[in-house]
């Protein structure tokens, strides 16, 4: 067997295969990974696989066994705080020890023997890839004939690290033999300078020829464009030798552009945890943490793919988007519609079947919570994880659904990972380290592979092994391949090589980094380019050390080998390394325009007809006649992308949920008694209806609502009492049907009876400031209290007084005269005015749409068609709060 | 220990500091390892022009080697440097090795979170107080900042540790603050609270009474206020300090009756009285204590909260470098590694930065520190000028060198370095700064070719709006109209103005924002960072788009698009499409692309919420019709900083442990509304604030914002230092000063709005921001090279050049009309002076058109690899022939398949036969042992190979066998490439031989075998490229049940 062997080459390499034919046996270019599974199997070495998580967890049940015996060691501090995060780059200590061919025995340096310590204590450690590569030198040592002939390599033998070198000698010496890549040719044009330089220094002037060109770009978007266009004006013969260089193995951008113009993907995909299929298991564990955290319960119901029937899932996150918490009204009743679904669902079927589904599902919502500061046992997180394997299973149900198996795998390797541990209680933190390591690798874009065509690409430029045509480099910026510092002092780094261990010194891996650079641009016959946007991914980015090296002989040629991409947008035909780029004239589009007045077809005119309103759809109203139009009578909504309630919303609705609790129908109860229910039921209610403010960043909020919601419920207690009055009911369902004006139906926060003045409307109101309810009362707009009013009696001509409690500042706002205000506004508009103002309001826009027209006043110009009169006019800011300004184009940005 | 060697450098604006750093550096790889050299600069962007300058050099002078190692050397911010110092010594400093750094827009929920019970535990007190302070009051403004104490506390945390000042030592400065602060107030009143109170209470109450029927206008809103209080007080609750002031303020017309104005009087005095009230006092001197409680608390909490979770702020990464710095053995370690620091951009170092550097200093062998005392305007993020000038003072006083000096400007014109000469000197004066270092002593710069001086006055005339306006004006005027702007070209003369060349300074982003409309408003365009990504038609295109893929059910997003695509900008067939019959149905048909979309969302599950992102931007109608709204490059600029936006939304959430979700990110948008970026476009007019030019330069600088006011910052927390200030030991004598302002909007005659600014302290702070804003003034003059612009308004007080005055009176000023000179002392200088008025409006101009891509078909490719392993075709495979070599192996218990069939697959493929039978035994064992099997026994294993050789050579005497042998070929455009169980090359071809680990009875072995084909066939087809023509047989090996078969592709 023949091999090539690169340092880079275990990924995708360039060129495909040895040899010049179109086919090869027996023969192959394999990076380190590669080589050694060759020989591995080769010399009967092979093992199971044993996922990286598995690993850290033994070393870290080996470091706590090591401290039993020896509790100074001096990461002592680190495990204690972090076992995972510190386990984990001991590892990678123990790993680059190993490596440099570290014995594991004392030498006589503190730090050093401390790994000799753990080495011998705790359970076994699957071999990294140095005790393999160990193993494999000893094994070749004592093996004659081996089925490999020789090996070619791609970097000069001496920028091999020692590991390696010492593979390679040892193969060398069983008579494996071992020869050097040749270089490619080299012309006399810009490129043929380049290469000079890099190679020793000379100096020489570009001239710009295009066989090397430097294409910069504001942004990685243009830059992509830039690249594409390029190699769409090759023919596909001239894409066979081209490969493209993505050092951060990444193609996904470029690929979108190249797919756009039919060129073939390049297919490097990066790994991600954050895939939609993956985030089941994180998710998992973030709803099984105390308290309650509906977030991640509703991301979790929101997934793609929940791990509960989708119908069902939906029902509970729309319930928690209404109340975030279990046990309140609207969870229990989206339970109860979901049992009553099933059932229906699932008639033929036996009841314990269903049962057991409904028992499946609960798991998922309503499992155990577990408090932070104590932890979680490990047969709790083991059954989690077991569980979300089992549901990917399942889920995949023989599809061999790429992502899914990866869960599967992680998920597993998380239990076995728990198992190897050997903790009982897991921290939170141990946990989501855990959960990161199983999915560090994450899993890559399945459905974004290569596709077939001359076009090649290559993640390292070490990876080019042999002569290509063109040389792409994409996304050629910093920070490039860097040493990483190493932990070890002088004194150890000594200690070390008197005991036959050697650790690569930074300069020879430098001199390895600049090689490899260098490199992709050695190997190119007839052109580089490289590809460099100053913004990525909205970051600004840093030069990469090639151009460092290049800048000598780049900045003086700036003007000629320098191509901003941007160019490409402003004319028909460019000239670009060699290529004569031809684009098309865009024919222009104008942006949708505000317009303040519409049309309406008559299929809109037609659901005019048999309205109910509601104090919020007539808001709308009085606010804007489209709104009301798009909102409430065509019933336009922002889908279920559900978001849990900000904090004043959900204080809001705490209180009045209290208000409700603690108010029944009969007379006022005692203000003490109020003050003193209110605060019992308040940890109740918070945890069915309002559990986000028990997360510990609402801290603040919630210390002062606990404090301010029950006073106030008090508060209105005492005012209600010294008024004299009675509670008809809370939460009162209303509807009435007025002549010439609207059928209204609503629900009414509070309704009251006073012996002499009858009945009245309390509206709760929640806010930083009482400011905006004044104003309303005080300018005759106060729409939703006026529309309580008027059907709190279904028989009355006139609407029921009302007025604002406002919790937060325990005011009773109301107009002056009023009996229900003990703060008063002054106002020439009196409630029934402002009720007969409002049904006539509605009238008018009602009528104006009925002639096909709609307004849109927050629009330019939305003055000329407001009906004359209006006794309510629109609001002075209408869009502000309005969720449609990107329909109606008001108040964005122009370009 | 002998004392440092420090080389200090005062490298004037634009005099080649960063030459003079890469020279340097150059000489000193020559006698060090490139490796310990240490360069620390102030931005990302400067440090990668510093290593890449440095390192091209080290290619020029012939040293690729040292320019290779200088890779490994520490060139980046103070931050990056001192993160990377802690992450190497975490597990010495006891800290999680996990060193990872909180984005700057995660800090607050994190301090929140970590914080949360030290809030809880204080917000009691600290609400009610706040309450009382009128901290709850509704904003004023809409960009008026809300005062909430937990800010307050974040920022006394982050001053504490950025001046060293411990947790347990904050009471210190509560205590100190509580004095100095009383000290402001006047004497405490004789009466008690309770009757000052009731004083007002009665007042209120009486003038409630007085309310004539009919009120004045001027009276209205006094007497809301009143009836207001009174109902507070009635309902038991406290005046707030506000109401306060503002209950000292009432006041009416005369037609409201003397019996009201007599009232209003009485209320007025009784409320006057509160900067006397002894309740005020203990308010704010609780309110002092509790907040400075909480925030050591908070601070003990936040540190530990980080601590365990290796999390990193910038203050973080600092202060624990500087414990690795002081810690012997830690030191020592990094003393090994370091051998060289240049420190750029030293005047901007912070309290804690000094120190940083001192210590490194010791541990080095040389020290250099450059920078320019004035160009120090970084105080608001906790600079230290007064610290830093000490600083390079005492390093040139305690050095024999006489202080090095780089004053030769290398950027400006000469007419500008001397404009800057003369108006400084008294100001920098002041700030203790000797003209001999500090002035500029000559310029690089030629005056070759230019007609015009290098100075311009442009007095603004009207109201901000109209000001603007007619400076934009003005600039289009510049770069469109053949005016004599000229400016400095390569390599040398000069060329016509472009709109690249100019930058626009302004004091505020509110000023940036109106700056910019104003321009655009001309049709000039503006590289400016601006709010509002979320709300540009490109980005709501997409995510219109992107929502809709998310989410099906949101027919919002699908009304969007499709007004988004409709041809004509006003169409109304979104419209009609709502009110049909299916409205989903209607939308989906008008929209263009709501197919492709669905395809899209068929993926969703492989993709990461940015990844969607990238699909709905880069996919081609979409971006098509992006594209066909011209002005494609800013739009390019913003749909990057949505992927931006995209990518660290992802990694936020990876920092905070939850999930990324693709409505996750539609929420975060909406919640954070990103600003748009601003962009890197050279043909677009630079606008920026003045801290954000430092380190840049323009042809043409215009300087905006002349009228603003210097205002010390008094109420809000200050780091101050007793005593003189010893360089050499920073953080000594450091305390936290913070006085609360009770009066929330109320901010003139209060009392404390004069007492405090003529406080000892409060003198000093207005000393320190008078120079602070004189040395901002200065960056902003010395970034131009060859015009600079003063555009005052032509109204009202230049308050901002008053700072130049220094000590002195009257010492700067602008010409009032053409002709006279800018006047700087006693010195004068010519200057084009003009006076701008926003004339009419201009008419905009249609985009120009742009170029895209020419629409080509594009097919669909098949996938580049063709993997054995999972091939499939149409092709069906007979069995031609079938035998059994061997029984069956005998199986003990129940076996793992899986495993199993590995274990044995991996005997065969190592085995020898021609070796000794122990040692193959051995092998096979040992490989059953680490795959875990035990149910089948080596021997047995061995035996079926030898059955398998037995038949090969048999069939094939004298054929090579290649065992696990890699195959590759390109078949047509595809690839395939494998690896073959056993490979028989003999005389006349090929056979392939596949272990299946197959335990099936013999009548199913031709099913499995069957199966097999293509997979086979495909390696054949690739040994066929190999080596053209030759036949290959394939062969299914089943060694657990004996079955050896050979099937062939069924011709038809
Ligand atoms: S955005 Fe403005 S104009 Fe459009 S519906 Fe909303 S309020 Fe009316």
């Amino acid at each position: 067997m023949k091999l090539i062997f690169g340092l880079s080459c275990d990924g995708p390499s360039f060129p495909d295969f040895p040899g010049r034919s179109e086919g090869v046996f027996n023969a192959a270019v394999v990076g380190p990974q590669g080589l050694i599974e060759m020989l591995e199997v080769q010399l009967g070495l092979t093992a199971p696989r044993v996922a990286h998580a598995v690993r850290v967890s033994s070393y870290a049940a080996k470091l706590r066994a090591a401290l039993a015996t020896a509790p100074d060691l001096f990461f002592a501090q680190s495990l204690t705080l972090d076992p995972w995060a510190t386990a984990a780059s001991l590892l990678d200590w123990r790993d680059e020890l190993i490596a440099g061919g570290w014995s594991g025995s004392h030498i006589g340096a503190a730090r050093l023997d401390a790994f000799a310590v753990a080495e011998e204590a705790g359970p076994p450690l699957a071999p990294g890839i140095g005790d393999r590569t160990r193993t494999l030198c000893e094994a070749v040592k004592v093996r004659a004939g081996l089925p490999l002939a020789s090996i070619e390599l791609v970097e000069p033998r001496d920028l091999l690290p020692p590991l390696w070198q010492r593979l390679i000698d040892k193969l060398e010496g069983s008579g494996v033999e071992i020869s050097h890549a040749p270089a490619c040719a080299t012309s006399a044009n810009d490129l043929g300078h380049v290469q000079a330089f890099l190679a020793d220094g000379s100096p020489s002037t570009l001239t710009g020829d295009g066989s090397f060109a430097i294409v910069h770009a504001d942004t990685a978007l243009a830059a992509a464009e830039a690249a594409a266009e390029w190699l769409s004006h090759c023919s596909e013969a001239e894409l066979h030798g081209t490969v493209i260089v993505s050092a951060d193995g990444d193609t996904a951008l470029l690929d979108r552009a190249l797919q756009a113009r039919g060129l073939p993907a390049l297919g490097l995909s990066a790994s991600s945890p954050w895939r939609g299929a993956l985030q089941v298991l994180p998710l998992a564990f973030a709803a099984s943490w105390g308290p309650f955290n509906a977030k991640a319960m509703l991301d979790l119901l929101m997934l793609p793919r929940p791990p509960i029937a989708r119908r069902a899932a939906r029902k509970l996150a729309y319930a928690l988007s209404r109340e975030p918490g279990t046990g309140g009204p609207a969870w229990l009743a989206a339970w109860g519609n979901i049992e009553s679904d099933l059932a229906e669902r699932m008639s033929t079927e036996p009841q314990e079947k269903r049962d057991a589904k409904l028992a499946a599902w609960r798991q998922w919502t309503s499992g155990e919570l577990y408090q932070r500061h104590e932890g979680m046992p490990a047969e709790a997180a083991k059954s989690i994880a077991s569980r979300v394997a089992q549901w990917a299973l399942e889920t995949n149900a023989g599809n061999a659904d790429p992502l899914l198996l990866t869960l599967v795998g992680a998920a597993q390797a998380l239990v076995q990972a728990i198992d190897v541990l050997n903790i009982e209680m897991l921290s939170p933190l141990l946990l989501g380290r855990m959960t990161d390591q199983v999915l560090a690798d994450g899993a890559q874009n399945p459905n974004h592979v290569a596709t077939s065509g001359g076009l090649r690409a290559v993640r390292h430029p070490g990876a080019v092994w042999g002569d290509a045509k063109n040389v792409l480099w994409w996304d050629f910026n910093g920070p490039g391949e860097r040493v990483s510092s190493s932990p070890w002092t002088a004194a150890e780094v000594a200690a070390l090589k008197a005991n036959g261990c050697e650790i690569e010194s930074p300069a020879a891996i430098t001199a390895r980094i600049g090689w490899s650079n260098a490199n992709a641009v050695h190997r190119a016959g007839e052109r580089v380019i490289l590809f460099s946007p100053a913004l990525s991914a909205g970051e600004e980015t840093t030069s990469h050390p090639l151009a460092h090296q290049l800048n000598p002989l780049t900045t003086p040629a700036k003007d000629i080998i320098q191509w901003p991409a941007e160019q490409l947008l402003h004319g028909p035909s460019h000239e670009l390394a060699g290529r004569g780029i031809l684009r098309e004239a865009i024919t222009p589009n104008l942006l949708p325009a505000q317009r303040p007045r519409w049309s309406l077809p008559a299929s809109v005119i037609a659901k005019l007809e048999d309205r109910v309103e509601s104090a919020t759809s007539l808001e709308h109203l009085a606010d804007c006649h489209m709104r009301w139009l798009l909102l409430d009578v065509l019933r336009l909504s922002g889908g279920r992308v559900a978001e849990i309630p900000g904090t004043s919303q959900l204080l809001g609705n705490l209180a009045h949920e209290l208000a409700n609790r603690v108010f029944p129908p009969g007379p006022v109860p005692d203000p003490e008694a109020v003050f003193s229910q209110a605060n019992d039921l308040f940890d109740e209610l918070l945890s069915a209806i309002a559990t986000p403010l028990q997360q510990p960043e609402y801290a603040g909020e919630l210390a002062s609502a606990r404090v301010k919601v029950p006073a106030a419920l008090a508060q209105l207690a005492r005012l209600l009492q010294a008024m004299d009055v009675t509670v008809i009911g809370t939460e009162i369902e209303r509807a009435r049907t007025f002549v010439d004006g609207p059928d209204v139906k609503g629900r009414i926060d509070m309704l009251i009876e006073h012996p002499a003045h009858g009945t009245g409307v309390i509206d709760l109101k929640w806010s930083r400031s009482a400011k905006t309810r004044r104003n309303e009362l005080a300018e005759g707009r106060s729409i939703q209290l006026v529309t309580y009013g008027a059907i709190a009696n279904s028989n009355s001509t006139t609407p029921a007084p009302g007025a604002f409690y406002m919790l937060n500042q325990r005011q009773l706002i109301g107009l002056s005269g009023s009996f229900l205000a003990e703060e008063s506004v002054e106002s020439d508009h009196s409630l029934p005015d402002t009720w007969s103002n409002l049904a006539s309001t509605w009238q008018a826009w009602r009528d104006l749409a009925r002639e096909g027209i709609a307004v849109a006043t927050g629009a330019d110009g939305a003055e000329a068609h407001i009906p004359a009169d209006l006794p309510i006019e629109p609001g002075t800011e209408p869009c502000r709060y309005c969720e449609l300004t990107a329909l109606c184009r008001v108040g964005v940005e122009a370009n | 220990m002998t004392a440092p060697n420090i080389t200090t450098v005062v490298a004037s604006a634009g005099a080649g500091k960063t030459t003079r750093i890469v020279g340097n550096i150059a000489t000193e790889v020559t006698s060090r390892d490139p490796e310990t050299i240490v360069a620390t600069t102030f931005t990302v962007k400067a440090a990668d022009e510093l290593i890449e300058r440095s390192r091209a050099k080290l290619f020029e002078l012939g040293m690729p080697d040292k320019a290779a190692r200088l890779l490994g050397a520490r060139f980046g911010t103070v931050n990056a440097i001192c993160g990377q110092i802690v992450s190497e010594n975490a597990i010495a400093l006891g800290r999680s090795p996990r060193a990872e750094v909180i984005p700057e827009g995660s800090v607050p929920r994190i301090f929140a979170i970590a914080a949360d019970a030290a809030i809880e535990r204080h917000a009691p007190t600290l609400n009610s107080l706040a309450d009382v302070m009128g901290f709850f009051e509704p904003k004023r403004a809409a960009d008026a900042e809300r005062s909430d104490w937990r800010t307050t506390v974040r920022r006394l945390i982050e001053l504490a540790r950025a001046n060293g000042v411990p947790a347990q030592d904050l009471s210190v400065s509560a205590e100190r603050s509580v004095a100095t602060f009383l000290e402001l107030l006047p004497p405490v009143s004789i009466q008690s609270s309770d009757d000052l109170d009731a004083d007002l209470r009665r007042a209120v109450s009486s003038a409630v009474d007085a309310v004539p029927a009919e009120s004045s206008a001027t009276a209205k809103s006094h007497i809301a206020l009143l009836r207001q209080t009174d109902s507070s007080i009635r309902r038991g609750e406290r005046i707030s300090w506000p109401n306060w002031a503002r209950l000292s303020k009432v006041s009416c017309a005369k037609k409201d009756g003397q019996a009201f104005i007599d009232a209003l009087e009485a209320v007025a005095q009784a409320a006057g009285r509160h900067p006397a009230h002894p309740r005020l006092r203990e308010d704010c001197s609780q309110f002092i204590r509790s907040v400075f409680a909480c925030a050591a608390e908070a601070l003990t909490a936040f540190q530990a909260y980080k601590a365990e979770r290796g999390l990193l702020d910038f203050t973080d990464q600092e202060a624990l470098a500087l414990d690795v710095l002081h810690d012997p053995a830690m030191s020592a370690g990094l003393g090994e590694r370091i051998g060289r620091l240049f420190v750029d951009e030293f005047q901007d170092s912070s309290p804690l930065q000094v120190a940083i550097f001192t210590a490194m200093s010791g541990l080095v062998d040389a020290s250099t520190w450059v920078g320019d005392p004035k160009q120090a305007i970084y105080g608001f993020r906790n600079a230290d000028s007064a610290l830093t000038q000490a600083a390079f003072a005492g390093v040139a006083a305690s050095s024999s060198e006489p202080q090095d000096v780089l004053a030769t400007s290398y950027r400006s014109r000469e007419g500008i370095i001397n404009l800057v000469n003369a108006a400084f000197e008294p100001a920098l004066s002041a700030m203790g700064l000797q003209a001999e270092e500090h002035a500029f002593s000559g310029t690089g710069r030629s005056e070759e070719g230019f007609t015009q001086a290098p100075l311009a006055v442009w007095w603004l005339e009207g109201k901000l709006e109209l000001q603007y306006a007619a400076l934009a004006a003005q600039i289009r005027e510049m770069v469109t109209a053949d005016q004599p702007w000229e400016v400095a070209a390569r390599p040398k003369g000069v060329r016509a103005l472009r709109a690249g060349d100019i930058a626009i300074l302004c004091r505020s982003k509110a000023d940036i924002a109106k700056v910019s409309a104003a321009l655009s408003q001309q049709g000039v365009k503006a590289a400016v960072e601006r709010e509002g990504l979320a709300q540009t038609p490109h980005v709501q295109l997409v995510m219109a788009a992107f929502r809709w893929v998310a989410d099906p059910t949101d027919r919002l997003a699908l009304a969007e698009l499709a007004r988004f695509f409709a041809e004509d900008p006003e169409s109304e067939t979104w419209l009609e499409a709502l009110g049909a019959e299916n409205a989903s149905e209607a939308l989906l048909a008008i929209v263009p692309i709501s197919a492709a979309l669905q395809e899209i969302r068929e993926g969703i599950l492989s993709l990461t919420p940015a990844d969607l992102v990238d699909a709905i931007i880069l996919f081609p109608e979409l971006n098509r019709h992006i594209e066909s709204w011209g002005d494609v490059p800013a739009r390019l600029d913003d749909l990057e900083a949505l992927r931006g936006f995209a990518r660290s939304y992802e990694e936020s959430c990876a920092g905070e442990g939850s999930p990324a979700t693709p409505s996750g990110l539609a929420l975060a948008l909406a919640a954070e509304n990103p600003a748009r970026p601003r962009s890197l476009r050279d043909d677009a007019v630079k606008v920026m604030t003045y801290h954000g030019a430092k380190g840049l330069e323009w042809p043409v600088v215009i300087l905006t914002g002349l009228g603003k006011e210097p205002k010390p910052r008094l109420f809000e927390p200050m780091a101050e230092a007793d005593g003189d200030v010893d360089w050499q030991n920073p953080l000594t004598g450091r305390w936290i000063r913070y006085w609360p302002w009770p009066y929330a909007s109320q901010e003139k005659d209060v009392y404390l709005d004069a007492s405090a600014p003529s406080s000892a302290l409060g003198q000093q702070a207005a000393i320190r921001s008078r120079d602070e804003e004189a040395r901002l003034l200065y960056v902003g003059m010395t970034r131009a090279r060859d015009h600079l612009v003063f555009a005052p308004p032509a109204k009202g007080t230049l308050h901002w050049l008053k700072v130049l005055d220094g000590d002195e009176t009257e010492h700067f000023g602008l010409p009032c009309t053409a002709g006279e000179e800018i006047r700087a002392g006693t010195k004068s200088f010519p200057a084009r002076t003009i006076t701008l008025v926003c004339g009419e409006g201009v008419e905009a101009q249609p985009p120009a058109v742009s170029f895209g891509r020419i629409t080509r078909p594009t097919g669909q490719r098949a996938p580049l690899h063709r993997r054995p392993s999972g091939a499939s075709s149409g092709e069906t495979f007979i069995i031609v022939e079938k035998s059994t070599i061997g029984p069956r192996l005998p199986f003990a218990g129940n076996p793992d398949m899986t495993l199993l069939g590995e274990a044995v697959h991996a005997i065969i493929a190592a085995d020898q036969p021609h070796n000794p039978h122990d040692a193959r035994l051995n092998q096979a064992q040992a490989i059953l042992n680490r795959w875990g099997v035990h149910q089948v026994a080596a021997k047995d294993v061995l035996g079926a190979n030898d059955r398998l050789f037995a038949e090969i050579s048999k069939r094939w005497p004298s054929g090579r066998i290649h065992r696990e042998t890699p195959v590759s070929a390109r078949i047509g455009d595809q690839l395939v490439t494998g690896r073959i169980d056993l490979l028989v090359e003999h005389g006349s071809g090929f056979a392939i031989i596949d272990h299946k680990s197959f335990p099936g009875s013999p009548d199913s072995w031709d099913a499995r075998a069957v199966g097999h084909g293509s997979q086979l066939q495909l390696y054949a087809d690739a040994l066929d490229k190999a080596r053209l023509g030759a036949p290959c047989e394939l062969f299914i090996h089943m060694p657990i049940v004996g079955g050896f078969l050979r099937i062939n592709r069924k011709v038809e």
